[in-house]
């Protein structure tokens, strides 16, 4: 809300400069947004909290600055209405249907009306306060909207055929607003009609039928008070968001209606007819019971942490306009109507607070002895820490993915209703899309080698939503003086997982064939850990990829389930092992894991085979591969001599040579 | 004495002499005028006459043998004192160097102030339902506060929460207090993604319900908290807020880094920047889980925000963009 220093000033002596008055408004918690200074004045763009609609007005703020700087208003809007019974009166009627949508409306009917500009003193304020000028009938409603807060209409009265009907619209009813635009309601809206129609948007906007013509010499003037829950979800729906829908839907001040009714015919009287009201319709005279809030100066001061005194607290109240009464010794505290927002004691202890300013409350803390909950550990940032001592650095994605993603793992993705994106409209099922969009990124930006991780949950529709770990690595190797580069490949990311899963001291695993429809299936492995597969690694199949980029990803609560927690000390052997290389030539094809087992398996000892060399070449012969392992005996209690490993060597080789192999010496 | 014992001695100790001082010392206490072998050759005159000769050769080839293993250790100490020339402003072999995310970094340093001061830390969904996010947090479906939070709903109706505060609700639900629980997590916003909106944002929520908690207590608290994380001379005040979970409500500021209270473009010229918004639970809350003789204060922050004051950072996206030039600059962990 925009609102000038010189209109604040005609309502309360401020006797500082506007910056002096920002901050005073700040620590009001009326935030001031910017303060725009002009030649001879200065304007406020003020950020007004949801709750306070009685702050939406020139009147509103003025009443708060005086009771915080302690000085009455200056000004007054007392006019009342005319007398309802003139002989000459103009026929109108209004017909409510129903009162929970409108509890009170009020219409006046005014002739003689001469459509013209509108004085000096009235568009120039508008102007300030960013309301566009129209013409003297509209212009004195949204000045009357700015300085009382109260939302006004005009309609053209000759344009109204029969009365007023306030009523809900009937689904697909038309509406042309003032602006032009057509809108369909329904009966979820509520609308001003006359027995042809709608002829506004109640406590929207006006019908373009019924509005101000440059000819109009007869108008009605409503003020009324619609259910705040009807405007809002109207003013959303059609998108219609407007000075008037904006109180409305806040709650405007129904104690308001005839002194805005009263005050604009007064303007009105000054700029655009000699006449007074010829009609005057309130369809619900009778004012509402004050509100009383039962109210403990000992909760006050026990809740602010202070000790004020009843009379430090009754002086801030009476600078409100709050009453106090006094029954059995328990005060009880009589709210304006324009106060809405107090409805408990806490919202008064809320403005003492505000009143005697934070900073004036002391600062306290205590320590507890109470035993945490301890419902999460932090064994996830152990995972990240983990990765990035691994070489990877840590992305974060917003998780707004393509829907082809979900297609690929058959998952039933979470669609959005309202995407940010138009083509990123569901939840992401993995993390390794966004991890691909932020590779594609970097490799933009000529990284050479990208190495990413995530950590974050995925979302399928019918299941819980789950935290995943993935990475991605792409680009090459760098060169270095003391190393060749060379492309990031299948092992590097196979390296990854296999060093995680050792800092995670998970030790219970292997490496399985997987299906995993995201990796190309000659490029793919998956982590069994105790029957349960956590996830898979392997060469992304994307073909939109620019770059053959590796990656992984896994269910951080089949990792975390798995570790071991605290490391358990066995005794190593003081003896040296003793160690044997055998170089063998197998068939192209037989995968190592299986020659290591069976090693393994003919083995007496305790043995750890390590894999030396892996040597393809056209001499070895076709489709034949040489291999080098190593093989390290130790034993707890000696040293093991030559002849004690012989027997274990001649098995293993005897049990390779059934399998094919043929020994190279 | 034996001289073979004392040949192999002598050999035992040159080889595990590792300095040229050390040899000396071997050398002197072996060979030299008062050493070992000067009494061997001396002793020599006790023996029998026949002995006498073969005794002498003995000890003489020892001598012999003994001064050329001091020579070659020698050599050999000698030689390792002169390698050969490297540049040694080569750069060394670097291993590759990971780095956790900013919001990461920034999030464990905020949580474990609070650790510290007893919460504990506690998780949430993502997705949530209107109950969760807004209603059981005093916003009824119509509420103008809904308007501060542009919601992502769901096609099957939920939505993605707009904030932790629906933590609160949950943990309450299954535990009861005393309680102080701290947790983070994404939270979502319809916004436009600008250098100052992003549609998800880290936030971090923390509770603390107990009785007889106070203003005092929440403003004491939140100091604590601004102390650590911006330094023990950061200037914070609060000012009043609203939030429909929280009365009263308050909006913790602190000293504008930027101007250092001057005013500046960052701070709107006011010389302080929001950092976090905080009140007393809205006593409906708790009295609705049957809490009803408890109080308790919570507040909420944006970590993408106090990320971007601690760290100078003028575009909300870079958290979300993954770039390694930006995400190599934050290496604290």
């Amino acid at each position: 809300m925009r609102v000038n220093y010189n209109w604040l000033s005609e309502w309360v002596d401020i006797k500082f400069s506007p910056y002096e008055l920002a901050d005073r408004l700040d620590h009001l918690g009326i935030e001031v947004e910017e303060v725009e200074i002009t030649s001879d004045d200065a304007i406020f763009e003020l950020n007004i909290m949801p709750n306070r609609p009685d702050l939406l007005s020139v009147w509103g703020l003025s009443r708060e600055i005086a009771a915080k700087i302690g000085r009455n208003l200056k000004k007054k809007i007392d006019y009342s209405l005319p007398d309802l019974n003139q002989k000459d009166a103009l026929n109108l009627t209004v017909t409510i249907e129903s009162e929970e949508d409108c509890p009170r409306y009020i219409a006046s009917v005014i002739d003689n009306i001469e459509v013209g500009l509108s004085p000096a003193f009235i568009s120039e304020r508008l102007t300030k306060c960013g309301i566009r000028t129209l013409n003297n009938i509209v212009d004195v409603t949204n000045y009357v909207l700015l300085e009382t807060g109260h939302p006004l209409h005009a309609f053209d009265y000759d344009s109204i055929s029969g009365g007023i009907i306030v009523r809900r619209a009937k689904n697909s009813e038309i509406i042309i607003t003032l602006e032009g635009e057509k809108k369909e309601l329904s009966n979820e809206d509520l609308v001003i009609a006359d027995n042809k129609g709608p002829i506004a948007i109640a406590g929207v906007m006006g019908g373009e039928s019924s509005g101000i013509k440059d000819k109009t010499t007869r108008i009605v003037l409503e003020s009324a008070f619609f259910k705040p829950s009807l405007i809002r979800r109207t003013s959303r729906r059609l998108k219609l968001s407007t000075e008037s829908s904006y109180r409305f839907e806040r709650t405007a001040d129904i104690e308001m209606l005839p002194t805005a009714s009263a005050y604009t015919l007064h303007l009105l009287g000054k700029s655009a007819t000699k006449r007074t009201a010829r009609k005057v319709i309130d369809t619900n005279p009778t004012p509402q019971v004050k509100k009383e809030v039962e109210f403990s100066y000992k909760n006050a001061n026990k809740m602010l942490g202070k000790n004020l005194k009843r009379e430090e607290v009754d002086r801030i109240f009476e600078k409100l306009g709050f009453e106090r009464r006094e029954t059995d010794g328990s005060p009880r505290i009589l709210v304006p109507s324009y106060r809405r927002d107090i409805k408990i004691e806490e919202d008064l202890t809320e403005e003492i607070g505000r009143f005697i300013g934070y900073n004036n409350i002391p600062r306290r803390f205590t320590y507890t002895n109470e035993k945490p909950i301890n419902l999460e550990n932090k064994d996830i940032i152990k995972i990240k820490k983990i990765m990035a001592s691994l070489g990877l650095s840590e992305a974060i994605n917003i998780p707004f993915i393509e829907p082809f993603w979900a297609e690929i793992h058959k998952d039933e993705p979470v669609e959005l209703k309202n995407p940010m994106w138009s083509d990123r409209s569901i939840l992401r099922n993995t993390l390794l899309p966004g991890l691909i969009r932020s590779v594609e990124r970097n490799l933009n930006k000529g990284e050479e080698l990208v190495q990413l991780f995530e950590v974050g949950r995925v979302f399928r529709q019918g299941k819980d939503e789950e935290e995943m770990l993935g990475a991605v690595i792409t680009g090459n190797m760098p060169v270095k003086w003391h190393q060749e580069g060379r492309p990031v490949d299948f092992y590097d990311i196979k390296g990854i997982v296999e060093a995680m899963l050792e800092k995670l001291n998970i030790k219970d695993y292997k490496f399985a064939e997987s299906e995993e429809s995201f990796y190309r299936k000659e490029r793919t492995q998956c982590l069994v850990i105790d029957g349960t597969v956590p996830g898979c690694f392997g060469l992304i199949a994307q073909d939109s990829c620019k770059a053959d980029i590796y990656g992984c990803e896994f269910k951080v609560k089949y990792l975390l389930g798995a570790l071991k927690r605290g490391s358990h000390f066995s005794r190593t052997s003081k003896f040296p092992p003793i160690k044997r290389d055998l170089s063998f030539i197998i068939e192209g094809k037989t995968p190592y894991e299986k020659i290591k087992n069976i090693i393994q398996e003919s083995l007496t000892h305790d043995v750890r085979i390590e894999l030396m060399d892996e040597y393809i070449a056209r001499r070895i012969g076709k489709d034949k591969k040489s291999l080098t392992v190593r093989l390290e005996f130790s034993h707890p209690e000696k040293t093991l001599t030559d002849n004690e490993i012989e027997g274990d060597i001649k098995t293993a080789i005897d049990k390779l040579k059934s399998f094919g192999a043929s020994l190279r010496e | 004495m034996n001289l073979n014992a004392f040949r192999e001695n002598a050999k035992i100790e040159i080889e595990k002499v590792k300095t040229d001082g050390e040899l000396e010392k071997v050398r002197v206490k072996y060979l030299g005028r008062k050493g070992n072998l000067t009494e061997v050759l001396h002793s020599i005159g006790d023996l029998p006459k026949e002995e006498r000769p073969e005794a002498g050769r003995i000890a003489n080839s020892i001598k012999r043998e003994l001064e050329e293993l001091i020579k070659e250790k020698k050599e050999i100490l000698e030689e390792k004192k002169t390698l050969l020339w490297k540049d040694l402003t080569l750069p060394g072999r670097k291993p590759f160097i990971g780095t956790l995310h900013p919001l990461t970094v920034l999030g464990e340093e905020v949580q474990d102030i609070f650790i510290r001061m007893g919460f504990s830390v506690v998780e949430g969904p993502e997705i949530e339902t209107d109950y969760y996010n807004f209603t059981a947090l005093n916003t009824p479906p119509d509420h103008p506060a809904r308007d501060l939070q542009d919601t992502f709903y769901l096609k099957d109706g939920r939505l993605l929460r707009t904030q932790t505060s629906p933590v609160q609700i949950r943990i309450l639900e299954k535990h009861s207090p005393p309680l102080r629980i701290i947790s983070s997590g994404k939270c979502y916003r319809m916004d436009t993604f600008d250098p100052s909106h992003s549609p998800t944002f880290t936030q971090i929520e923390g509770l603390w319900v107990d009785k007889n908690i106070s203003m005092a207590d929440l403003f004491g608290t939140l100091e604590l908290f601004a102390k650590e994380i911006f330094g023990e001379n950061i200037k914070t005040e609060f000012l009043p807020g609203y939030f429909p979970f929280t009365e009263p409500s308050c909006e913790q500021l602190i000293q504008c880094p930027f101007c250092l209270g001057e005013g500046c473009s960052v701070c709107k010229k006011k010389g302080m920047i929001e950092i976090l918004g905080a009140g007393l639970v809205h006593p409906s809350i708790l009295k609705k889980l049957g809490y009803s003789e408890f109080n308790g204060f919570a507040f909420g922050m944006g970590v993408e925000r106090i990320a971007m004051i601690k760290y100078n950072i003028d575009d909300i996206r870079l958290f979300y963009q993954n770039e390694l030039q930006f995400l190599r600059q934050f290496n604290e962990s």
